[in-house]
C-alpha cells in the first residue's frame, strides 16, 4: 500500500499492489469502510496497481486521519493473515465438519502414518 | 514444523483473541499470529503448547485427534438434533396494559378478533410434536395470555393428552405481566407445573414510566407475589427491557430485582419491533447500552464478591458459549439462526412465523418471515420454500462480515432483525447496531477473563456450572 493521503477536496486516496494484496483482502478491508465512505476503486493499466478513493459519505466526517491510516494498514495486514489461515486449513476445516455433521455410525478411522 | 488449524482472530488493542468452531480460545500478544503464520513460534515455548492444546495448531497435516475435534464441533451444533425446540403460541393480542415501548402492538382488552382460534390451538399443539425434540417448551404469549386462561388450560390439557403416548419432557410456560392472574388458572397451573415468565423493568418511577402508568409496578410486584404464593417462589422469573430512560438507572435495576427476591437479571435492550421501533436513535442508543451493561455487570460482580449469588444471564449465556463446549437454547445467539431451528410461533391470526420478531412484523401488516397456515402441513412449514430460503442467509459461517469474525461462534445470526434494522434479511454488518453491540460485550467479557481473570473466574464459573 502506498502513502495515505486526504486531497484537496477532502477525498482519501491511496494505491494498492494486487500482487501483494489480491482482491480477497481488498474487498474485506474496504467492506468495512463502506458505511461511512462512497468507495471508487479503478486499476491502473499494465500495472498490479489499484488505485482507491475514500469519499466520506454525508454526515461522516475524518475526525482522526492518523487513526484511518493505521486502521487501513493494520486491516490489510491482518486480513492478509485471515486469508493465509483460510486457505491453509480450507481442507480440513472441510473434513472437520463433514465428519461432525456425518452420521457417527459412518465414522471411520484413520490410520496414521506421519 | 507444524501445520495451520482453522482459527479466527482479531485484534484488541495490545492483544489478539484467538478461536475457533470447537469453542477454544486463546489471548495472546499482538503480532502472535503473523508469527505463527511465519512459523516462528519455536515448540519450547510455552505458546506453542497453548496453541497446540487450543487445537490452533497441529504437529500432523491432519490432527491425530481429528474425530475428537469432529465430535466437539458436533456437540457445540447438537442444538439442531433436537429441531424445533421452543414452541410460541400466540393466544391473544389483546392486553389489559397497553405499555408505550410494546413490541407486540397489543390491542386493549375489549378489543374483539385478535384470539387463537380454538381449532388453531389444536392443530399447532400437533405440530409441536412433529418436532423431533426430547424436551419441548410451549409458551404462551399474548397480548395478555392469561386474557383466554380457558384457552391455554385446553392447548396444556391437549398436549398432555397427546404425551401419553410421545413421552416428551414439556415445560410450559406463561409470558404474562401477573396483572389480573386468578385463582382458577393458578390452581391449574400448580397441577401441571407451569412457569411464569413476567416483566420488570426496575425500580416502581422506571417500571411505571416505561408503561405509561402509575401503577403498573404495585400491580405487577402483588401479582409476583401471588404467582410465587401460589405455585412456589422458583416459578416466576422476569425480563427487563432496557428503555432509553433504564439506561441512567443500572445500579438502581439490579436493586429492585434483589429486594423483589429475584437472584439474576437479564440485561436486555429494545428490540426495533412495534412501539419501539420509533423509539430513537438506534447507534447512540446502543453504544449508550453498552455503556449501561457494562456498569450494571460491575455492580452484580461486587456484589457477588461480596457474597451475594447474583447473576446477569446475557453474560452467563456468552459464558457458556465460551468456556464449556455445549451449545446454549438462546435463539438470538445461534448460528445457523435460533429461527425455526429452535423457535417457531403459532400466532393468533391462524399462522405460522419465523420467529416471535416475525410475528411482530406482521402487525406492520409485513408478512415477509410468514411460512403459512397453522393448517399447512408440517414439511412445508419446516421445511418449504421460505425455510430453504432463510437457511441460506442463516449462519455466521458464510454470510459478509461476520465469516472472518473471531467471534462467530459465541454471537448468532439473525435474518428476522436484519431485515427489520436494515430492510434486507442478509444484512450489512458494517453499520448493524446488533454486531456492534455484540462485538462490544463480547470483547469485555474476553477483557474480564484475560485482565481479572482470579476476580470474575471463580463468579463466573459458579454461574454457568448449575450449581447456583
Amino acid at each position: 500500500m502506498t502513502t495515505i493521503n486526504i486531497n484537496d477536496d477532502g477525498l482519501v486516496e491511496f494505491s494498492i499492489d494486487t500482487s501483494i494484496y489480491d482482491e480477497w483482502v481488498i474487498e474485506k478491508v474496504l467492506y468495512w469502510l463502506s458505511a461511512d465512505y462512497i468507495i471508487t476503486r479503478c486499476n491502473d493499466t499494465n500495472s498490479y496497481i489499484q488505485n482507491v478513493t475514500l469519499e466520506p459519505k454525508d454526515g461522516h466526517c475524518i475526525t482522526d486521519f492518523q487513526q484511518l491510516k493505521e486502521k487501513l494498514s493494520n486491516d490489510f495486514i491482518d486480513y492478509k493473515n485471515r486469508q493465509t489461515i483460510a486457505r491453509e486449513t480450507a481442507n480440513i476445516r472441510d473434513l472437520l465438519f463433514a465428519k461432525a455433521f456425518a452420521n457417527s455410525d459412518d465414522f471411520v478411522e484413520f490410520t496414521f502414518k506421519d | 514444523m507444524f501445520y495451520l488449524l482453522p482459527f479466527h482472530f482479531q485484534p484488541v488493542g495490545e492483544k489478539e483473541i484467538l478461536t475457533n468452531d470447537l469453542g477454544d480460545y486463546l489471548i495472546i500478544p499482538r503480532g502472535s499470529v503473523q508469527r505463527i503464520i511465519n512459523r516462528e513460534i519455536s515448540p519450547s515455548e510455552d505458546l506453542y503448547k497453548d496453541l497446540l492444546a487450543s487445537f490452533i495448531i497441529s504437529e500432523t497435516p491432519v490432527p491425530h485427534l481429528l474425530d475428537n475435534m469432529a465430535t466437539r464441533l458436533a456437540t457445540r451444533k447438537s442444538f439442531l438434533d433436537n429441531f424445533t425446540a421452543l414452541h410460541i403460541f400466540v393466544m391473544t393480542l389483546r392486553c389489559n396494559q397497553n405499555c408505550i415501548y410494546c413490541q407486540a402492538l397489543s390491542r386493549d382488552s375489549s378489543f374483539k378478533g385478535c384470539d387463537m382460534k380454538e381449532s388453531d390451538l389444536m392443530t399447532a399443539v400437533d405440530l409441536m410434536f412433529r418436532s423431533p425434540a426430547k424436551h419441548l417448551t410451549m409458551e404462551f404469549q399474548g397480548g395478555e395470555p392469561t386474557l383466554v386462561s380457558d384457552l391455554i388450560q385446553k392447548g396444556i390439557l391437549y398436549a398432555e393428552q397427546k404425551n401419553q403416548s410421545e413421552c416428551r419432557q414439556i415445560t410450559y410456560v406463561i409470558c404474562s405481566n401477573c396483572v389480573n392472574v386468578s385463582n382458577e388458572l393458578l390452581e391449574f397451573c400448580r397441577q401441571y407445573n407451569v412457569v411464569f415468565s413476567t416483566s420488570l423493568d426496575g425500580p416502581f418511577y422506571l417500571h411505571n414510566h416505561n408503561r405509561g402508568k402509575i401503577d403498573s409496578y404495585q400491580k405487577v410486584i402483588a401479582g409476583i407475589d401471588k404467582v410465587r404464593e401460589a405455585l412456589g417462589a422458583d416459578k416466576v422469573s422476569a425480563l427487563m427491557t432496557t428503555s432509553e430512560d433504564s439506561l441512567r438507572y443500572p445500579r438502581e435495576i439490579i436493586d429492585a430485582y434483589r429486594e423483589n427476591g429475584f437472584h439474576s437479571v437479564f440485561l436486555r435492550a429494545l428490540n426495533p419491533y412495534g412501539l419501539a421501533q420509533d423509539n430513537n436513535n438506534w447507534p447512540a442508543y446502543f453504544d449508550a447500552f453498552v455503556d449501561f451493561y457494562k456498569q450494571a455487570l460491575e455492580y452484580i460482580l461486587e456484589l457477588n464478591k461480596q457474597g451475594e449469588g447474583f447473576v446477569e444471564e446475557f453474560t452467563a449465556l456468552i459464558l457458556r458459549k465460551i468456556l464449556t463446549p455445549f451449545p446454549i437454547g438462546f435463539v438470538d445467539l445461534q448460528t445457523p439462526a435460533g429461527i425455526i431451528n429452535n423457535v417457531i410461533v403459532y400466532n393468533y391470526d391462524g399462522y405460522v412465523y419465523a420467529s416471535d420478531e416475525s410475528r411482530m412484523l406482521a402487525e406492520n401488516k409485513d408478512f415477509t418471515f410468514r411460512l403459512g397456515k397453522i393448517s399447512d402441513k408440517y414439511e412445508d412449514l419446516f421445511y418449504g420454500r421460505k425455510a430453504q430460503e432463510l437457511s441460506r442467509i442463516w449462519a455466521t459461517e458464510y454470510i459478509a462480515g461476520c465469516s472472518e469474525c473471531a467471534y462467530q461462534s459465541i454471537c448468532g445470526a439473525d435474518p428476522v432483525r436484519n431485515y427489520s434494522t436494515q430492510g434486507d434479511a442478509y444484512g450489512y454488518r458494517p453499520d448493524s447496531t446488533i454486531c456492534r453491540k455484540n462485538k462490544a460485550i463480547i470483547e469485555y467479557i474476553f477483557k474480564l477473563l484475560d485482565e481479572r481473570t482470579e476476580e470474575v473466574l471463580p463468579i463466573f464459573m459458579n454461574w454457568i456450572s448449575g450449581t447456583r
